[in-house]
């Protein structure tokens, strides 16, 4: 997903200007010397410098501030990175609630179905990944993943 | 002393349980490596909330084995299929297929992992006649010498970045910027948390490199339309005969690239991938036959394997002396030593010998026994190759997801990787390199605490930044590396007129 130079830029340039705002609440050292706030002000003016520098470059190279070049993905791959980010968003959510091994399972049998992976080994795939994943984690490193309702 | 050093550092490899560690992560590099799509980085990231729970010296150990195995199997895709499994291996895909072609890849996949071995044992000696001696030097550094330091890193991170010098610093900025989220050193006052808890001890490292490198390496790879690759058969019966012979012909080129390679691993921001370009291309202009280069000509293949082995025991040479990566994954490193509470600096020589001892130990034990495991993957290569990417992508968010989570047990650093995932991501598809915002999320601490805690010794008198030679020596450097892009700039004008 390529968006043009000039945007970048000023959405660099957006950002810094909204830190060096925010960064006025911050409280300074005894004698007005520069505390929390001297180290974000300084990166906030190098973005400002980068992104007229980005905006300069787009603009003498005659883009279109609004290029939007989707020829580098494909419709499906868009769809497929919503898929995966949707599937981490979904784990975030529901793994309490679920728990580890019925969550896992969902999102791995899910993934692959969409990446069209045969009914069958999609099912052995996710039930063994699940199974070795937990057992890596939760019994070997011992490391408390969410139980969830059922206590699974 | 330094032999007690060494029989210690022994004695703690030559554990049953330091060995299986090390086998398994050997294959662990192996498979990574030789999957196209998959990069050493992202299989060190993904190594991290495993080796969290480990020793030290298994932990450390299980990165330098799995490392010098990655990188030496992204040259059998690359001979294979003409795609490159890791990027260090891009410099000659091109060559090796040739050849390939011509019925050799079972010859060039020898001479690939012969001179692999021998490139990581001379960056390995390297490390270790170097790091003790800059070690020394490093004693009598102060907050202002590790502030100059922190620069003069962050700055090789952007000059060395392929492509547009504005989107490295650009990159840099974004990683220093994510190390201001949280309590600052001066005041202890939370910066950009927006009331989130989670957010006082700033961005965690690890979560945020398995985004990085774990989940966004994922979106790229579902992203494209499935590869299939097709397969080249590899003659493996006599896998070494004419090996020796090639080996012996280009042994200056051997020579010259693992010296080449580690010195270009030990820049900060460079490493494997910049080291096989740099040292491809020096092997051409010194080459006797440079018109035969792209055409399958083997010299070339053994300098850059050469080099890009080795560029891995130079990144760990300011990584353990100085605190300051080489490259992305030793800055990885330098997360795992921080988790282990180990500081990186000159203080682990006097405090920890036995550590270093067994990283060195473990760099040339991993070289050695990179040869019968390096052969074992060739053999398994095609095996490799067939292992469907639709399978392995669910798979590998799912150990990004529960390694993010072990860490620290929260949902939390779950969203951070997915957040910096993202960002990672959209970057890449704009041609900002990620290597820098990695650089600068592991210096950016550094860079503040010690400017600003100096800052506050002197009283806010800059001139202390210059006051005592080594210090001025450092400052000098930064500020030539910082004004060197503009001096090219007015330079080229100067030539036009």
């Amino acid at each position: 997903m390529r968006v043009s130079n000039t945007a970048i830029g000023l959405g660099l340039i957006v950002f810094a200007i909204a830190v060096l705002f925010y960064t006025r609440t911050f409280p300074t050292l005894e004698r007005g010397y520069p505390g929390p706030s001297l180290f974000p002000n300084v990166l906030a003016v190098l973005f400002i410098i980068a992104g007229i520098t980005l905006v300069a470059q787009g603009v003498r190279g005659r883009e279109r501030l609004s290029k939007f070049d989707t020829s580098t993905i494909t419709r499906s791959g868009l769809i497929n990175i919503l898929l995966v980010l949707g599937a981490v968003v979904f784990y975030i959510f529901l793994s309490d609630f679920l728990g580890f091994q019925i969550t896992s399972f969902i999102l791995l049998f899910g993934l692959m179905k969409w990446l069209r992976v045969s009914t069958r080994w999609g099912l052995v795939m996710a039930c063994g990944m699940t199974l070795a994943i937990y057992f890596l984690f939760a019994k070997i490193l011992l490391v408390p993943l969410p139980w969830g309702l059922w206590g699974w | 002393m330094m032999l007690e050093h060494i029989y210690t550092a022994i004695s703690l490899i030559a554990q049953p349980y330091v060995l299986l560690v090390i086998a398994m992560s050997a294959f662990y590099g192996l498979f990574v490596g030789a999957i196209p799509g998959l990069t050493a980085t992202m299989a060190t990231a993904l190594l991290v909330p495993v080796t969290f729970f480990m020793d030290t010296v298994p932990a450390l150990a299980a990165i330098v084995t799995m490392e010098a195995m990655a990188i030496f199997a992204g040259d059998i895709p690359g001979a294979l299929v003409r795609i490159p499994g890791t990027p260090s291996s891009a410099a000659y895909v091109g060559e090796s297929y040739a050849l390939t072609q011509k019925g050799r890849a079972g010859f060039v996949l020898g001479v690939d992992v012969t001179v692999a071995a021998i490139g990581g044992l001379i960056g390995a000696i390297i490390l270790i006649l170097l790091a003790p001696m800059l070690a020394e030097v490093a004693m009598k550094f102060t907050s202002f010498e590790y502030f100059w330091l922190a620069c003069i890193g962050l700055s090789c991170a952007v000059l060395v970045t392929k492509g547009s010098l504005i989107k490295g610093m650009v990159s840099l900025l974004i990683g220093l910027f994510m190390t201001t989220v949280g309590v600052d050193i001066t005041l202890g006052f939370p910066r950009f948390t927006f009331g989130v808890t989670d957010f006082l001890n700033g961005f965690n490292f690890i979560p945020a490199m398995i985004g990085m490198f774990g989940v966004s390496e994922v979106m790229r790879n579902v992203s494209s339309s499935d590869l299939s690759f097709k397969i080249v058969s590899v003659k493996t019966k006599k896998i070494f005969a004419g090996i020796g012979r090639t080996v012996r012909k280009y042994k200056l080129n051997v020579a010259r690239s693992g010296i080449v390679g580690t010195f270009v691993g030990i820049l900060p921001g460079a490493g494997a991938d910049i080291a096989a370009w740099i040292a491809y291309a020096l092997s051409k202009k010194f080459s006797k036959e440079p018109e035969k280069y792209g055409t399958g000509h083997i010299e070339g293949i053994v300098d850059a394997g050469t080099a890009n082995n080795a560029a891995l025991g130079g990144a760990w040479v300011p990584a353990l002396v100085f605190g300051i990566p080489g490259a992305s994954l030793t800055a990885i490193v330098i997360g795992v030593l921080f988790m282990k509470g180990l500081r990186p600096g000159p203080m682990i020589f006097q405090q920890t010998p036995e550590i270093l001892y067994a990283v060195y130990v473990t760099f040339i034990l991993a070289n050695v026994i990179l040869i019968p495991f390096g052969v074992m993957a060739i053999k398994a290569g095609n095996q490799m190759l067939r292992v469907p990417r639709n399978m392995l992508m669910p798979a590998i968010l799912m150990f990004c997801i529960v390694g993010s989570f072990a860490i620290n047990n929260t949902a939390f650093d779950v969203g951070i990787m997915l957040g910096t995932g993202v960002l990672a991501y959209f970057m890449e598809a704009n041609d900002i390199p990620v290597a820098p915002a990695v650089l600068g999320l592991v210096l950016g601490r550094l860079l503040e605490d010690s400017f600003m805690v100096s800052m506050i010794k002197s009283e806010w008198d800059l001139t202390v930044f210059f006051h005592r030679p080594v210090r001025a020596i450092l400052g000098g450097v930064t500020i030539i590396l910082w004004s060197s892009p503009f001096i090219g700039v007015l330079r080229a004008r100067w030539r036009r007129q």
